[in-house]
């Protein structure tokens, strides 16, 4: 493992994203192309960051154990800990920049590009896991669900994984 | 201080204890602030990964991991609905074009996306294109306003 790139990539994926979930299709793109990881390695550390306290960000270390091990999930603890703190230089300019119509189109272009991006990347992940009928019902159970945001995260998944093991 | 977070890069609430840890106490304050935050959580996750890595070859959890799969990407694809909505709400404001734009924004990364072109440039497509026609607004409505 080149562990100077492994620490690169992570590195990028978490300085050009913004929000828990915007490493992802960085990471998905990069470490697949390098063959350092599985669609499964995804779902696995989404999954684990999903249930697992502190921020939803976090599912990139459990990310980094299962491609590089205790090694990995340290590199990624420290890819995720470093782009944050630019938070001290932003806050210095925050005043200056937030009223110019520039700065709101940069971001709201930015989350369009992201929004849009992230649909094909997980439809990726999707086909990827095996079109069913029983994979494509969850899919519209855990959206809906989500949707109406009177169930847990945490018990949609718990439900989910019953049923794939009843299931599928 | 979330209005300031938001534009800062990375995970946004480690940007928040970062910067609550700096405005109470300093430099100290952000290695206090990292560390209460983020020493149980990542040790947590980094526990419940091992664990879970010692039973990911079970037949039953690559079942179970099956079924969790759609069900994490039906959940995504509601985030990034919520996600979408406050700048397509700005951009209806401004009339039928700047939602026509705003949509073609979005097909354009998913194509771009589909046809492997790296992620920096689609960010930076979607981002310049709303930065310019922002700031092209802002203008023709000082101008409607003068007039």
């Amino acid at each position: 493992m080149d562990w100077l790139t492994y620490f690169a990539l992570m590195l990028k994926a978490c300085l050009l994203s913004t929000g828990g979930r915007g490493p992802f299709p960085y990471l998905y793109a990069d470490f697949l192309s390098h063959g350092w990881a599985t669609d499964a390695n995804f779902a696995e550390a989404l999954s684990v960051g999903e249930i697992s306290p502190g921020p939803s960000g976090l599912w990139v270390i459990s990310f980094g154990y299962l491609t590089g091990g205790l090694t990995g999930a340290l590199l990624a603890l420290v890819a995720v800990t470093l782009p944050p703190l630019g938070v001290l230089l932003v806050s210095r300019i925050h005043q200056k920049l937030k009223d110019l119509p520039a700065t709101q189109g940069v971001l709201d272009g930015l989350v369009l590009a992201i929004v849009g991006t992230a649909v094909v990347v997980l439809a990726n992940l999707f086909v990827k896991n095996g079109l069913d009928p029983v994979t494509v019902g969850i899919f519209a159970v855990s959206a809906v669900l989500m949707y109406l945001g009177r169930i847990p995260s945490i018990f949609i998944l718990l439900g989910a994984a019953i049923a794939g093991v009843l299931f599928l | 201080m979330w209005a300031v977070v938001q534009f800062a890069p990375g995970v946004n609430l480690i940007a928040l204890a970062i910067l609550m840890g700096n405005t109470l106490a300093g430099a100290a304050g952000v290695v206090v602030s990292l560390i209460g935050m983020l020493l149980p959580s990542a040790g947590i996750t980094i526990i419940m990964t091992a664990a879970y890595a010692t039973v990911r070859s079970n037949p039953a959890v690559q079942k179970a991991l099956r079924g969790v799969t759609p069900a994490l990407v039906g959940m995504s694809i509601v985030f990034l609905w919520r996600l979408l909505k406050p700048p397509m709400h700005k951009l209806q404001k401004n009339g039928s074009g700047p939602v026509l734009l705003g949509m073609a924004l979005v097909l354009c990364a998913m194509a771009l996306t589909a046809f492997n072109v790296p992620i920096l440039i689609i960010y930076f497509v979607g981002a310049f294109v709303l930065g310019v026609a922002y700031t092209v607004w802002a203008r023709q409505n000082k101008t409607e306003a003068h007039v």
